[in-house]
């Protein structure tokens, strides 16, 4: 039964991903279906209501720069906010969030469907339509088959989802929700090869049954932050705090005793999927850090209206009792209720290398993947997927290029290129070490790097990009003063008292910006900026300034990095024909077919000397005989 | 379509076929080379300049010490009128290994980047100036050689440096993974470092690189070099040709005894060319199950070296006992030493011509060090001549690898000072990164995938 409305975009799911695919490719023009097996559950945070942290706020701030929703969404339902690692460098300073669970589900699905070109509807997608190649539409459980020239698949935990709590085995999509088990074989069907993926999450419990007053109290930021570069920065109130507590080593000893009922430590483990190291379960902690007596519990608020208190760090898949009594040996806890157990899942992805960089399938066109079926883990690594591959998808059905952001650009790139080039084995998550261009990918100047792009896409409003301009105008006007104004006689003898350090006459202000000790904060004590100057413009303007040596040193390596990229590798490139490949390095020169030679030099296994066998092969064939 | 990125370095490196004696040539390519040329090479003259397609006399200065290396004869020739259609500098000197590695490092620490195998002929090729047939089957060669010269570079890493590479990447990984795991994840109960540690941690691995470099700059790095196997039968010699090589004017590098009390190795310097002397015990054909071992042991030790050196004693008829001869593996480079001239020579020449060319076999009287000389230039023409693969590979890897551990101290320096200044963690990061590759690029490791899993590995963070 085929549905009358076609549609340029089908996305599958309404997660993290699904959402910010829907509004991308809706807020470009392209008639947008979305297609979710609940609608109360659109941007559901099935573990902790948390966005942001190391790498993943960076993240959200690129998906806000390139106008996705999650930046202010977070910023609009957050119940504690804070900026974290403000000693250790500008480039890893990043904001976390606790947002309140329902306001930012029931957010995002009120933004979506207020949002034009967009139709979402609760319908279970049990397969693809494919036809000549290229993805057509989708079918549902209800019978519908949906027509769209472009699907985004976005089903989280949900394809042959598994959900384990000891002995307890039951199909779940997450707990308490249907799998989605045809699309899988569907997608299987059709050529694309399934792993399969593990992870957790942890018990919620009561809050009336918890004893606060023997944990640490964490209090919120004082001061306005936000994720957004467009919402206004003000400190919200009714924020709470979270609260600091520790395992014992009872909780260890009752572990131990029951490791025999651990899906994934009894004798025939029944978990094979792998799962994320950095998340990894209390019972995984246990037996690989036996040394440690105690581990760290955050006791995270669910919501304003809620009772339910997440217990961070207690991440399990051991049996409901179990579950309740070793979480009664955390200071703290010792009557605790347990709401919701802690569960395992285990579900179906497709190792991104079987994808393009723009996350469009090898294997069927116009078919593109986004979020945890890419093998990834987290929220803002799905929501940035989304945005990622629903620019791509419009931008194909237009007859445009593809939309690629590389390494030297955003986390974005560095996610996507990781993914699509290494591809994964265990759930991905985007970490700063990750990038090599740390310094310069910020989560202050995302809207610099990022924005202008996200203009050109048509992502970001007129009245936006005006701001924006204007204030990236103030900062070089502002970096301009700076390099100008020396430091006259008279005024010398009082800065060198004022800053404890003997200051020269004529120093220009952008030297002695640099100097450790002196910020802009006290410099423009001596010399207000000549135009308004708000502190996110006056907080840049000190970043560009004083780190100028390192960023500059940065900026040669990637000008090397970004000849490297543009050296493209003709699609069509037959590395059978190419003379003189080792074998490792053919085969996975074939499997993962790079764009650039750049990225052929990230291919675990491919040489320099391979790369020169490409070189030099593709100068033959752009050699006419 | 030019591929730029491989044109934009300037590149150099050893381009003859070094051999003793000779003319050796460095040649540089790239749009710095006229430049780094003329920080080390002085033409004498007032104004220090090189006109395009003229000869200049003068000499090879080394800019820090101001010794003079060699002299040299210097050709310029501009882009695009040269091989690689860039600007080109080729420094004639003589053809000493020693010369040309020190020149090479000159160029090298003025800003050059040692070529890549093939390098030149892939910019001759990408510049127009090769056909696709002619670089091809260069590349051919390079492919092949490829595998061999990381396998010849890897192997004269086995022994100590290549130990004390690894053990400083531990280190640097160590402390960069405590760094980064307090950044990546700062809201677990990681204690805070403190900058005294830092300083040390930086600091035990910035003294250690600074060793290794010196070890460089006294030629005492390479445990491993052309391995040499002395054999032959008991008391003709063999002891005697160690202890003669080992002479003092060389600089014996290590003592290893052997893993059998009948095998000894020692490393010397001759002339700039690392040579691992294994002395094995005496070989004669008998029942006598405690001597059939040495055989096979010697075997062993023979099959294990580029060139094995057989002592005769040329006094006796029968040289002392050649009964093992056939046991011997074939096709090994071997030297002959008749030895004990000085007794007047009995052996018949003719027995061995079968299997040796006459002008493998020497006669000497090392009792009074008679023909020490022609061993030694006998082994420097095979190791140059390109009897031996292994040559230039190792004057070659010697040059990068010293290159690298400097850049490595370098970084860690800066890393040091960015503690001292009191920056921010991320910033020292860097340069403990760039340190790191740098590390990496000897050994052949890479940086980020050891990271990440090294964080997951020692410390305990999850949700």
């Amino acid at each position: 039964m085929q549905y009358s409305k076609k549609y340029d975009v089908i996305v599958v799911g309404a997660g993290h991903a699904g959402a910010e695919a829907a509004l991308a490719a809706a807020r470009m023009g392209a008639q947008t279906l979305c297609l979710t097996i609940n609608l109360d559950t659109i941007s559901l945070m099935p573990c902790n209501p948390s966005v942001g942290g190391p790498a993943k706020g960076h993240l959200v701030r690129e998906i806000d720069a390139l106008g996705g929703e999650m930046g202010k969404l977070a910023d609009q339902t957050h119940i504690h906010i804070r900026m974290l690692n403000t000693g250790k460098g500008p480039a890893v300073q990043a904001l976390r969030a606790q947002s309140d669970r329902r306001d930012y589900q029931f957010g995002m699905k009120w933004i979506m469907e207020n949002q034009t070109n967009l139709d979402i509807k609760q319908e279970l997608v049990t397969g693809i339509i494919v036809e000549n190649g290229a993805v057509a539409g989708v079918e549902t459980s209800h019978g519908w088959e949906y027509m769209g020239r472009s699907v985004i698949i976005t089903t989280g935990t949900f394809l042959k989802g598994l959900v384990y709590i000891g002995d307890v085995v039951y199909p779940a999509g997450r707990m308490g929700e249907f799998p989605s088990n045809d699309l899988s074989v569907s997608l299987a069907k059709h050529g694309l090869e399934i792993g399969r993926l593990k992870t957790g999450t942890v018990p919620r419990v009561d809050r009336r049954t918890i004893d606060y007053s023997v944990t640490t109290p964490q209090e919120p930021s004082e001061d306005p932050l936000t994720f957004s570069f467009e919402s206004p920065r003000v400190v919200k109130p009714d924020q709470v705090p979270c609260y600091l507590t520790y395992t014992t080593k009872r909780t260890k000893e009752i572990i131990l005793e029951n490791l025999d009922r651990s899906p994934l430590y009894s004798e025939t483990p029944k978990i094979t999927g792998t799962g994320p190291r950095y998340c990894p379960s209390i019972e995984t902690k246990i037996m690989r850090f036996s040394d440690k007596d105690q581990h760290q519990v955050f006791l995270e608020p669910e919501g304003k209206n809620t009772l339910e208190i997440y217990v961070q760090g207690l991440s399990t898949s051991l049996p409901v009792d179990v579950q309740r009594d070793y979480i009664r040996t955390v200071t703290g806890l010792e009557k605790a209720e347990i709401m919701r157990p802690g569960y395992a899942i285990e579900y179906d992805y497709v190792n991104p290398t079987q994808l393009y960089p723009w996350f469009e399938t090898r294997k069927i066109a116009n078919l593109f993947l986004a979020g945890q079926i890419n093998g990834t883990s987290g929220y803002e690594e799905a929501a940035a997927q989304g945005l990622y591959a629903a620019v791509n998808a419009v931008l194909k059905l237009d007859g445009k290029e593809p939309f690629i952001l590389t390494r030297d650009q955003a986390y974005l790139g560095v996610l996507a290129d990781d993914l699509v080039t290494l591809g994964t084995e265990e759930p991905y998550r985007m970490l700063t070490s990750r990038c090599e261009y740390r310094l310069t990918l910020r989560q202050d100047n995302a809207d610099e790097r990022l924005t202008p792009i996200g203009y050109k896409l048509g992502l970001i409003s007129q009245g936006r990009w005006e701001k924006f301009s204007t204030k990236m105008h103030n900062i070089s006007e502002e970096i301009e003063r700076l390099r100008q104004r020396r430091v006259k006689s008279k005024e010398s003898p009082q800065l060198s008292e004022y800053f404890k350090t003997s200051i020269a006459t004529g120093t220009t202000l952008f030297d002695l910006l640099k100097r450790p000790e002196v910020t802009y904060k006290h410099l423009a004590e001596f010399y207000p900026a000549e135009i308004p100057i708000n502190d996110e413009e006056a907080e840049e303007t000190e970043i560009k300034v004083k780190y100028e040596g390192y960023i500059s040193r940065q900026e040669e390596q990637i000008q090397k990095f970004r000849r490297m990229e543009e050296i493209r590798i003709p699609d069509d490139i037959d590395y059978a024909d190419v003379k003189n490949l080792s074998n490792e390095a053919r085969e996975k020169l074939e499997t993962i077919r790079p764009l650039s030679i750049g990225q052929a030099t990230r291919i675990s296994g491919v040489t320099p000397t391979d790369v020169s066998m490409i070189l030099i092969y593709m100068n033959k064939s752009s050699v006419p005989v | 379509m030019t591929p730029d990125f491989l044109m934009e370095d300037t590149i150099a490196a050893i381009s003859t076929p070094p051999g003793e004696g000779g003319i050796g040539i460095v040649r540089i390519s790239g749009k710095d080379a006229k430049r780094i040329c003329l920080t080390f090479f002085k033409t004498g003259r007032k104004n220090n300049e090189l006109e395009p397609r003229r000869v200049y006399y003068g000499n090879v200065v080394d800019p820090d010490s101001a010794d003079i290396i060699d002299e040299a004869v210097v050709l310029y020739m501009q882009g695009p009128r040269s091989y690689t259609t860039q600007d080109v500098i080729e420094i004639n000197c003589h053809g000493s290994p020693i010369v040309l590695k020190r020149t090479l490092e000159l160029a090298i620490s003025s800003g050059a980047r040692l070529a890549e195998p093939g390098e030149f002929t892939m910019r001759a090729f990408l510049g127009g100036r090769m056909d696709l047939a002619q670089a091809e089957a260069v590349m051919d060669v390079i492919r092949a050689k490829t595998d061999d010269s990381r396998r010849v570079a890897l192997s004269q890493l086995k022994g100590g440096l290549s130990a004390k590479i690894n053990e400083l990447r531990e280190d640097l990984i160590d402390f960069l993974v405590q760094l980064e795991a307090r950044i990546d994840f700062c809201e677990h109960d990681i204690p805070p470092l403190e900058p005294e540690y830092k300083t040390q941690r930086i600091g035990k691995v910035l003294e250690e690189a600074k060793n290794i470099l010196s070890g460089f700059e006294k030629g005492k790095i390479y445990r491993e070099g052309i391995r040499v196997c002395i054999a032959g039968p008991p008391n003709v010699g063999k002891s005697t040709l160690l202890n003669t090589l080992l002479g003092e004017e060389r600089a014996i590098v290590t003592h290893i005894p052997g893993t059998t009390r009948d095998k000894i190795e020692e490393t010397v310097n001759l002339k700039g060319v690392p040579l691992v002397l294994a002395d094995t015990a005496g070989l004669r054909e008998t029942g006598d199950l405690v001597e059939s071992i040495g055989i096979e042991k010697t075997i062993e030790s023979i099959n294990n070296s580029d060139l094995t050196i057989l002592v005769i004693d040329g006094s006796k008829p029968d040289g002392g006992g050649l009964d093992f001869l056939p046991q011997l593996p074939p096709d090994k480079k071997t030297l002959v030493i008749l030895n004990k001239s000085d007794l007047g020579i009995a052996f018949d020449k003719t027995k061995l011509s079968g299997a040796y060319k006459p002008e493998t076999i020497i006669e000497t009287s090392l009792l009074n060090k008679k023909g020490v000389e022609k061993i030694e230039d006998r082994i420097l023409n095979l190791v140059f001549g390109g009897g031996l693969d292994t040559s230039s590979e190792i004057i070659i890897s010697n040059v990068r690898h010293r290159d690298a551990v400097a850049r490595c101290t370098l970084k860690l320096e800066e890393a040091q000072s960015s503690v001292a200044a009191d920056m921010p963690d991320d910033f020292i990061t860097i340069d403990l990164k760039a340190a790191l590759d740098e590390l990496g690029e000897i050994v052949g490791k890479t940086t980020a995938g050891d990271l990440i899993h090294r964080i997951f590995a020692d410390f305990c963070i999850g949700k």
